[in-house]
């Protein structure tokens, strides 16, 4: 059983059903996931000082709660608490006076034990790409899938460590297990402009049309990403076009659930999990 | 000469503490709270106390004890003295008033964000939590209005007192025991549905059902009321 971080934006914007997808999603491929008893807001950016702690705080807590809650790591969908989360571990794993001082305040005792994942490391790790490939049932014959990972999934890839920093294909395989065509295109690792879009908005706007566009050029019928800011961007620098015009810009979750056959059905077989596994639980004890 | 006092007090059955209240020492029975700790000392109480029995959350009070580095915190009604305890009251807190109506606002996920944007600045220090005399876990209802949680936050901050020494604690100046009420508030008023016994009495109220007996009341001489009073019903 995974811990759950469900982080601030994507449990604000429930609407936007990355976190019901997601969680549909792994409960139909058999992963059990339930969320923190408590955890706060992970700061949203890595505090990047060296001698300020408090930064720290959150993702401590939300880490070693993981290990107390005696999960077997901590699953996250949103890019920047992935990225939060996982750098703040580092840190906790080799930072002595970190280590120290963190503890101290806390009164816990936390060296980095928890592992973090991400949903696209679980579905590559834990579930793997063939079992993913035989739970489509509805293969996406004509989606050509621009995959964007955008920053947070990659850089600093000493500390992140989740895929290739400079030709990552792990979107792209996910892609073709579900029987759609990933699509090639130059800039899948580039910056979107991140949180320029609050002051400056043209930089931003700049930055993400210029992804949008090679997509686009290259074939693409949609695109996809798992971070909640870089979908905001890439949706809003089209803005201005005519509805048909534009890109349509999804969660990863989307195209993967069209594929095992719609929401409905996840559902019913994250039911049937639940059932045998209680089943064989109890048989077992 | 306070040995005296001890000694004399102590011969008369009570047992006698030292306490500083601002800095100056006296001596006072152990058997009292705080609040009446100061009272034996010949203080009177204007500001700063009011139900006198734990709830209105007007009497928070700030104390170390002597050979301990720790600041604590207590309501002065509620909290026993202690010998050598240095105290202060904090009788106001200069809170910031955010002004709103509640019947222009919505419950929806934005709402605690928007009408207190500080909250977003939490660093999750915890200090609210480590202070809250009621034991609320204050981050977490802090937490929960931060993204939207709006009757999470109204339930796990149910306890609230609003004595305010959540806010003396931040870092990040949020004000969480008023954000809390307003997550009570939005709760009670766009999430659950409306009390109908409620709604028949305002009715029954409007309509003049009660006012014979109302006027009955306010013209009643003094003997009729005390009377009144001390045969009330009592559950
Ligand atoms: S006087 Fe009301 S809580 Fe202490």
């Amino acid at each position: 059983m995974l811990g759950y971080y469900p982080g601030c934006t994507v449990r604000a914007q429930k609407e936007d059903g990355f976190e019901q997808e997601s969680l549909a999603i792994l409960a139909a491929l058999g992963i059990k996931a339930q969320e923190l008893e408590e955890w706060e807001c992970c700061g949203a950016v890595y505090p990047m000082a060296q001698d300020e702690y408090v930064g720290l705080l959150a993702s401590v807590r939300a880490l070693n709660q993981t290990e107390k809650e005696e999960k077997d790591g901590l699953l996250t969908l949103c890019s920047a608490c992935y990225h939060v989360l996982k750098r703040v571990n580092v840190r906790m794993k080799n930072d002595e006076e970190a280590q120290k001082r963190v503890g101290n305040y806390l009164e816990m005792d936390y060296k980095g034990q928890t592992e973090v994942y991400h949903l696209m490391e679980v579905l590559r790790d834990m579930v793997g790409m063939n079992s993913l490939k035989e739970a489509v049932t509805e293969p996406l014959k004509n989606e050509k899938i621009a995959s964007y990972y955008g920053c947070l999934f990659l850089r600093p890839q000493k500390e992140i460590n989740l895929v290739d920093g400079e030709n990552p294909q792990l979107m792209e395989d996910i892609v073709r297990a579900l029987g759609a065509e990933p699509v090639t295109y130059p800039y899948s690792t580039d910056c979107c402009g991140s949180y320029h879009t609050c002051q400056e908005e043209g930089v931003s706007r700049q930055m993400s049309l210029k992804l949008v566009e090679s997509a686009r050029r290259a074939g693409a019928t949609q695109m996809i990403t798992a971070c909640p800011l870089c979908k905001y961007n890439l949706e809003k620098c089209q803005e201005s076009m005519e509805k048909e015009e534009k890109l349509p810009i999804h969660y990863m979750t989307v195209p993967i659930v069209k594929a095992m056959g719609g929401m409905k059905t996840l559902e019913r077989k994250g039911e049937a999990h639940a059932y045998s596994a209680e089943n064989s639980s109890q048989s077992s004890a | 000469m306070t040995k005296d006092v001890k000694n004399q007090e102590k011969s008369q059955g009570q047992n006698m503490v030292d306490i500083y209240i601002m800095g100056k020492k006296y001596t006072v029975p152990d058997s009292l709270t705080i609040m009446k700790g100061f009272e034996y000392a010949g203080y009177t109480l204007i500001r700063g106390c009011g139900c006198r029995a734990g709830f209105c959350g007007a009497c928070s009070t700030v104390y170390r004890v002597a050979g301990d580095h720790e600041l604590k915190v207590g309501l002065a009604c509620q909290t026993k003295v202690e010998n050598d305890m240095y105290l202060t009251q904090i009788p106001f807190y200069p809170a910031h008033k955010v002004q709103y109506q509640l019947d222009e606002l919505q419950g929806d996920t934005d709402q605690l964000a928007e009408t207190f944007p500080e909250i977003t600045k939490c660093v999750g220090c915890n200090a609210c939590s480590n202070v809250c005399p009621q034991d609320i876990k204050v981050m977490k209802y802090i937490a929960h209005a931060i993204r939207g949680e709006i009757s999470k936050a109204a339930d796990e901050s149910f306890d609230c007192l609003m004595c305010g020494l959540c806010a003396t604690k931040c870092p990040a100046n949020i004000l969480q025991y008023k954000v809390a009420l307003l997550s009570r508030r939005l709760h009670s008023r766009y999430l659950v549905p409306g009390a109908e016994h409620l709604q028949d009495r305002l009715k029954e109220i409007e309509e003049g059902k009660y006012d014979a007996e109302m006027d009955q009341l306010m013209n009643a001489s003094r003997e009729e009321l005390v009377d009144k009073y001390n045969n009330r019903d009592i559950e």
